[in-house]
């Protein structure tokens, strides 16, 4: 295990998306950042700009108004990165399949390393996602046995 | 003062234990609340292929499988539980499983199993 | 020639400890708030991440002072902090270190901030904008209350004689005297706006203008700020450690005080506020910079000025 593959899963910070989602998914992924689930106990950290993530939440369905932005906003994220679909809508389309505006569903547009189905999923699922995604991407998973 | 307020509860939070649960590094499950939907379960043998889950619901998540069976995509479902208040056999349940995580989308298909 | 070489020599040791403190800060504002927060060596981790990451510069960005910017900026800050720590060591006579300090601390906020604005990005010019004017308005009363410690050890502008009054007295400037503790008080207002912490976080503040100059920044130019940031953040808890707080020791072990000293300023003035206080205006930070620390910099200034001519 390297050091740097290893400070990598440690410190795998967050950049939510939210591609035309109903908030419902927003609301539980930042309930994942409150004292209850914490998920800076992973070294995880919300910020504001893709130029500072490592792994690009995306809830929502895909709308065409959305399509551009969700496109430069994974080109903009530096490499290495992960990318979490959260909630059913990001996973296929969930209830907006077949509307005018609908695009498909995210895989089509980026590549996604996982999905976390639900709607909206709860945090305990939306943080075992983003665990399995860096766990993938980055060789293991974040917060080792000194998290406590 | 407000900040004094403040001051008093951040002390007390620092000397008392924190509220965070040790999930996902613990092997402890949090509990989901009672009436909770999470992942469905499909009985496809009691199953009658009456077809009304696919009617009611709402999302497009079941789709018609072989024999008269179906298949609920759970990838789609938005977890109203209509499927399974409708179903004239009970074959359809809503557990309280909320883990649905999958690096593959195939892997959210529930459906039969012959 | 020594000089340099012990500078360059201690700015990994500086760089270390603000990285603990770091470290501890995240850890206590995380319990503050009921978390468990994340591990000790997390800022270590974010670190070795961030330089590891991939460049991305901006097509809009002035490609020399975007590139090189952070880089210039936390050496700055590393050079000022490791001088300040320097002489905590050796106790050497430098005429005039003091404001050499404070230029090197002032000039990596600067640049960091400059080079944040070169990226085109219309969030990091409001940042540059709110930024120079909060930092007009926190480093005047700061540089009031580090010349009234100078006032009160004679008139020099040199560190080293200002802890060896301190030895001499056996007392800090902050006990020994009014005018000590008055300036000691307005440098502690001014640390929440130095470490850009809530409630004087306008520049970089996540939810009004979306990290400020740092919007573009990322991968190991980003590594490169959070050094400048924290580095310039604990040398200045440092610097208020050595002016106006007594360390009894000798200088070498006093260095290790000192810097104890340093992290529990740091943690009252920067880590505390930080957890329970919210974001104020920008104006509101000028305003309050401007009227509260500098008013209490000037009296005590005034105060030290006439105890010093009652002393001749
Ligand atoms: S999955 Fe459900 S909660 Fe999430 S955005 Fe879609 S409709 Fe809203
Ligand atoms: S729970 Fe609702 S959305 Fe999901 S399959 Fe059943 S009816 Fe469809
Ligand atoms: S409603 Fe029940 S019995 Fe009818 S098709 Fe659906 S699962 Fe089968």
């Amino acid at each position: 295990m390297g050091i740097v593959s290893g400070s990598r899963a440690r410190s795998p910070w967050l950049f939510l998306l939210n591609a035309s989602s109903c908030n419902g998914c927003v609301m539980e992924f930042l309930a994942a950042l409150s004292p209850r689930y914490d998920v800076e106990r992973l070294g995880c950290v919300l910020v504001g700009t893709p130029r500072q993530a490592d792994v690009l939440v995306i809830v929502g369905p895909v709308m065409r108004k959305m399509l551009p932005m969700i496109v430069r906003t994974y080109e903009q994220v530096p490499e290495p990165k992960a990318v979490v679909a959260v909630g059913s809508c990001a996973v296929s389309g969930g209830p907006f399949v077949g509307s005018y505006a609908f695009e498909g569903p995210l895989d089509d547009v980026v590549p996604v390393d996982v999905y976390v189905a639900g709607c909206p999923p709860k945090p305990e699922a939306i943080i075992r996602g983003i665990y399995e995604a860096v766990a993938r991407k980055f060789g293991r998973g974040p917060g080792g046995g000194d998290g406590d | 003062m407000k900040i004094g307020v403040m001051l008093r509860d951040a002390l007390r939070r620092l000397l008392g234990r924190p509220l965070t649960i040790g999930y996902p590094l613990k092997p402890e499950r949090p509990a989901t609340p009672r009436g909770y939907r999470g992942m469905i379960a499909y009985d496809w043998e009691t199953c009658i292929g009456c077809m009304l889950c696919l009617k009611v619901c709402p999302s497009g998540a079941v789709s018609v499988a072989d024999r008269r069976k179906v298949t609920f995509d759970v990838g789609r479902c938005i977890f109203c539980g209509q499927c399974a208040e409708i179903c004239p056999v009970g074959a359809v349940r809503l557990t309280s499983e909320f883990e649905m995580v999958a690096v593959d989308r195939s892997a959210y298909r529930v459906g039969p199993r012959w | 020639m020594e000089l340099h070489l012990a500078t360059a020599a201690s700015a990994p040791i500086v760089l270390l400890v603000s990285l603990v403190y770091e470290g501890v800060d995240r850890k206590l504002r995380a319990r503050m708030q009921g978390r468990v927060g994340p591990p000790l060596l997390q800022p270590f981790y974010d670190l070795v991440k961030l330089f590891s990451k991939d460049r991305i510069i901006p097509f809009t960005a002035a490609y020399p002072l975007f590139n090189y910017a952070p880089l210039l900026s936390a050496s700055c800050a590393l050079a000022g902090g490791a001088l300040v720590f320097v002489v905590l060591v050796t106790g050497l006579q430098l005429a005039g270190d003091l404001l050499l300090v404070f230029y090197l601390l002032s000039s990596s906020s600067l640049l960091a901030m400059v080079g944040g604005a070169s990226s085109g990005n219309p969030y990091a010019a409001i940042s540059l904008s709110r930024g120079l004017s909060v930092l007009l308005s926190y480093k005047l009363p700061m540089l009031l209350s580090v010349l009234t410690a100078a006032i009160k050890a004679g008139g020099t502008l040199s560190l080293a004689s200002v802890i060896a009054l301190q030895a001499e007295a056996g007392g800090g400037i902050a006990t020994l005297s009014l005018g000590g503790a008055l300036a000691l008080l307005a440098f502690m207002l001014c640390m929440p706006a130095e470490g850009e912490v809530p409630p004087f976080d306008v520049t970089t503040a996540k939810t009004e203008v979306v990290h400020g100059f740092l919007i573009e920044y990322g991968g190991p130019h980003l590594a490169l700020v959070k050094i400048a940031k924290g580095v310039s953040r604990f040398s200045t808890a440092l610097l208020a450690a050595s002016l106006f707080l007594y360390t009894p020791a000798r200088p070498p072990l006093a260095a290790m005080l000192c810097l104890l000293e340093a992290m529990c300023i740091a943690v009252l003035t920067i880590t505390v506020p930080g957890t329970v206080l919210g974001r104020v205006k920008p104006s509101q930070v000028v305003r309050f910079c401007l009227v509260a620390p500098t008013s209490i910099a000037i009296l005590s200034l005034a105060i030290s000025l006439l105890e010093a001519g009652g002393l001749a």
